[in-house]
């Protein structure tokens, strides 16, 4: 059970966290407040509680797949805010894209989270397991993104930003890609073909193949859509920024 | 702050990692101890009879079946214990496996005894071996996840504690007054901070001699200047007594030498006020009281000049005194080289307004006039030494050595008090506001 | 593009609703699969039916399947699975897996 339960937190903790620390970064960078996180926490986690109280319902819309419709529409919400800092990274609205993706990333980890710990509340004797189990998972998920945080701050500007320029692409095509395997799963688009199985080279569950899950996206049996729908977001994404950085870097140094 | 994150961070990272690991090791272990177990069972039960099987169902978490294979016949149930149905749960086949039945899921072990064909079917309750194992290794991760607070709290005392050198460097540094260039000492210095700390104070040393050396050569030269100026001042007077023919010439000479005296006195305030020789002559001074005095001693020149002037005291409601903290002769002369200067600028026939009110904690002076004023632009630069506005073309054509706002400013500062620059009340003019902190305590 | 997966999704609820994938139920209970082993036609898309007995909520996951999805406490779920090439896929419920535990044999 403690098992588990670490690699539950840790998985869902881990997504949410390398999101936040990386538009944390961001908003450093760009030399902008960090206020807005602390609102983007709070809006996440009470999402969060909303859709875990409501889940049931949710999950018999449409047929019996409200989940999947209602998590890849807000997978793809996640991708439209990040095209929208794309475009426009220095603006001094960019803030809100930033918050609505992070509460976003919250509530859907942390809806997860929620509905497992819900599990545990007639169990009492299972309190302090679940509950070691949750601060292994999450102090390691919130350690993992501390690290990167500060990983990302202590580069040079220049580096620093096309880091996470590249990290936050990758961030965007991941969620393109889950959600629409979500609708995949729900039926609502054909399967496609699988493009490729490294199942046997690296295992999704295994650790290595859950921190590239959680960095990259990595699948070992992914569909042609699945790949189409991250190359597509990555390339879109990584191209605005770079049609956008570049006069907004000439102006940074000129300052 | 990073150093703790990313010490606190790695530490949380390393540990809960291990622990983890340790966990799955654990579990790994404890499952091929319960597997081994399970076979030792189901070798054991080979030798029950087929009777007494059935009674054994009080040992809930362990299931058997003894079943007897016949070639060319489906496998007969010899008997079975309470707690597992009478039905072919898995295939037969020797070796370990997993079963759903009676509500959980379990661990199976089919035996070939090896004798009569009979086969024992062996099953115990995965639930249970995990929560026994769980128990067992969770008492030995849980104190290492309850002691890193404590680990971290150490982190973050060690690591401010490690850094307090520096902090306290940066403060003492930060919190240099104006000229005041003593060495920085720590409560107790690192190694690594020695180097640092024995730089900067060389660094300071040096300056302050730097300093000092100016200082020094500038009063001397002044001092010295002062007696041949005099002398040349009674000779020139004398001249001028002597050759009534060159009068004119002898007037502008003695202009001259007049403001070269000045000149010199002036610099011999500005050295004389260094903070080591004034702190201890600080005293409770009525900054209104001051100013009349200062009004009245400067008269003369005001008369000569046809000007207005008028000192407006705003003591607030409270009837409070505008006390200040200060040396009264650097006082004075802060008050006089205002009203001089006001004085030099305005136009004859102008108006001058000495104001003293007290706001909240502090007393403030202003002195405006309606002469031309300042631009903003060039108002930073009226304080520095040997600084005029516009040169020496100066539109009044008044003369002056352009030290008398250093010496302004260089009094202010000691005082701790600040300057400010704006427009005056009249249609044109400048206004020089001083605001001091005010001696609260002392006669409210 | 979001208007574009909804038009692409009614066709394919619409030729699903005309074709009708085959269905097959799963139930949980006391956090087991029931059956433990589903046996589905292999290379056809498969309508999984998943009733979730116990008070508590379970993912269904499985990485072979490449399928993840929570099912509510005394709810029912459905998940589409398929088509497969003849195998064993294993699934397990992610928030019981010590017990949770089967697998799909398309055939």
């Amino acid at each position: 059970m403690l098992l588990t339960t670490v690699v539950l937190v840790l998985r869902e903790m881990l997504e949410a966290a390398l999101i936040v620390s990386v538009l944390l970064a961001w908003s450093v960078l760009h030399v902008r407040s960090r206020r807005w996180i602390g609102a983007a926490l709070a809006a996440g986690i009470a999402g969060a509680a909303v859709y875990a109280v409501n889940a049931a319902t949710v999950s018999e819309w449409f047929d019996y797949v409200g989940m999947e419709v209602v998590n890849a529409a807000m997978q793809f919400a996640v991708c439209a805010v990040l095209l929208a800092l794309a475009a426009r990274p220095t603006a001094r609205a960019a803030t809100w894209p930033m918050l609505i993706a992070v509460a976003l990333a919250v509530v859907r980890e942390g809806f997860e989270i929620l509905l497992y710990l819900s599990g545990f509340i007639a169990d009492r004797g299972a309190w302090s397991t679940v509950a070691l189990g949750s601060a292994l998972g999450a102090g390691i998920g919130i350690s993992a993104g501390a690290l990167l945080f500060y990983l990302v701050v202590g580069l040079p500007r220049a580096r620093a930003l096309r880091l996470a320029q590249v990290l936050i692409a990758l961030f965007a095509g991941n969620m393109a890609a889950q959600g629409v395997l979500l609708l995949i799963q729900a039926d609502w688009i054909p399967g496609g073909v699988q493009v490729w199985n490294t199942g046997d080279v690296l295992a999704e569950d295994s650790v290595l193949g859950q921190l590239l899950y959680a960095l990259v996206g990595y699948e070992a049996t992914p569909s042609i859509w699945q790949v189409t729908a991250y190359v597509a977001m990555f390339c879109l994404l990584f191209g605005l920024f770079l049609r956008r950085s570049t006069p907004a870097d000439g102006d940074g140094s000129g300052r | 702050m990073f150093l703790v994150v990313t010490t606190l961070a790695m530490l949380v990272l390393v540990v809960f990692v291990s622990a983890v690991h340790g966990y799955r090791s654990g579990m790994a272990e404890a499952e091929r101890l319960f597997d081994s177990q399970l076979q030792e069972q189901a070798h054991l039960a080979t030798g029950v009879a087929s009777e007494q099987l059935a009674t054994l169902d009080k040992v809930a978490n362990i299931a058997f079946q003894h079943w007897r294979l016949a070639p060319g016949q489906p496998a007969r149930l010899l008997a079975h214990t309470g707690n597992i149905p009478a039905t072919a749960l898995i295939a037969l086949e020797p070796g370990f496996g997993h079963a759903n039945f009676s509500g959980y899921r379990w661990r199976t072990y089919v035996h070939f005894a090896g004798r009569d064909d009979v086969v024992v079917v062996a099953a115990a309750r995965t639930d249970i071996r995990y929560r026994l194992a769980d128990n067992v290794i969770i008492e030995a991760i849980t104190p290492v996840v309850l002691w890193l607070p404590l680990s971290g709290l150490l982190v973050w005392f060690v690591v401010g504690r490690g850094l307090r050198p520096l902090g306290q460097l940066a403060e003492q540094l930060h919190g240099k007054q104006f000229r005041e260039l003593s060495a920085v000492a720590l409560d107790r210095c690192p190694a690594e901070l020695e180097t640092v700390v024995d730089s900067v104070n060389r660094l300071l040393e040096r300056l302050r001699e730097a300093f000092e050396r100016e200082k020094r050569f500038v009063a001397d030269a002044a001092h010295e200047l002062r007696t041949p100026i005099a002398v040349l001042r009674v000779q020139v007077h004398n001249f001028r007594e002597r050759l009534p023919e060159h009068a004119a010439e002898l007037r502008a000479l003695e202009a001259a030498v007049e403001r070269m005296q000045h000149l010199v006195e002036q610099i011999l305030t500005l050295h004389r006020l260094s903070p080591e020789q004034l702190h201890g002559r600080f005293a409770a001074l009525d900054l209104h009281a001051l100013a009349q005095t200062v009004i009245a001693a400067c008269y003369d020149a005001i008369e000569a000049r046809r000007q207005h002037v008028e000192l407006v005291a705003d003591t607030g409601a409270t009837e409070r005194r505008a006390l200040v903290a200060a040396d009264r002769f650097a006082l004075e002369t802060l008050v006089r080289n205002l009203l001089d200067n006001a004085v030099k600028y305005t136009p004859e026939g102008g108006n001058i307004r000495v104001g003293v009110s007290c706001g909240p904690g502090e007393v403030v002076l202003d002195v405006e006039d309606d002469g031309p004023g300042i631009v903003p632009a060039a108002r930073e630069r009226v304080f520095e030494r040997f600084h005029r506005v516009g040169g020496d073309a100066h539109a009044s054509g008044v003369s002056g050595c352009g030290l008398g706002l250093a010496i302004v400013r260089n009094i202010a500062e000691l005082h701790g008090a600040r300057i400010e620059l704006g427009d005056s009340r009249f249609a044109s003019g400048a206004r020089f506001t001083v605001v001091f902190r005010r001696l609260g305590a002392i006669g409210v | 593009m979001r208007t574009v997966l909804v038009i692409l999704g009614s066709l394919c609820c619409a030729t699903a609703a005309l074709a009708g994938p085959p269905e097959v139920q799963l139930e949980i209970r006391d956090h087991l699969f029931f059956p433990a082993e589903l046996v589905v036609p292999a290379n056809t898309k498969v309508r999984l039916l998943v009733i979730n007995a116990d008070p508590t909520a379970e993912e269904f996951e499985s990485y072979e399947l490449n399928r993840e999805k929570i099912i509510p406490g005394g709810r029912k779920a459905v998940i589409f699975i398929g088509p497969l090439a003849p195998g064993e896929y294993p699934f397990f419920g992610e928030f019981f897996p010590k017990t949770a535990q089967g697998k799909v044999i398309a055939k």
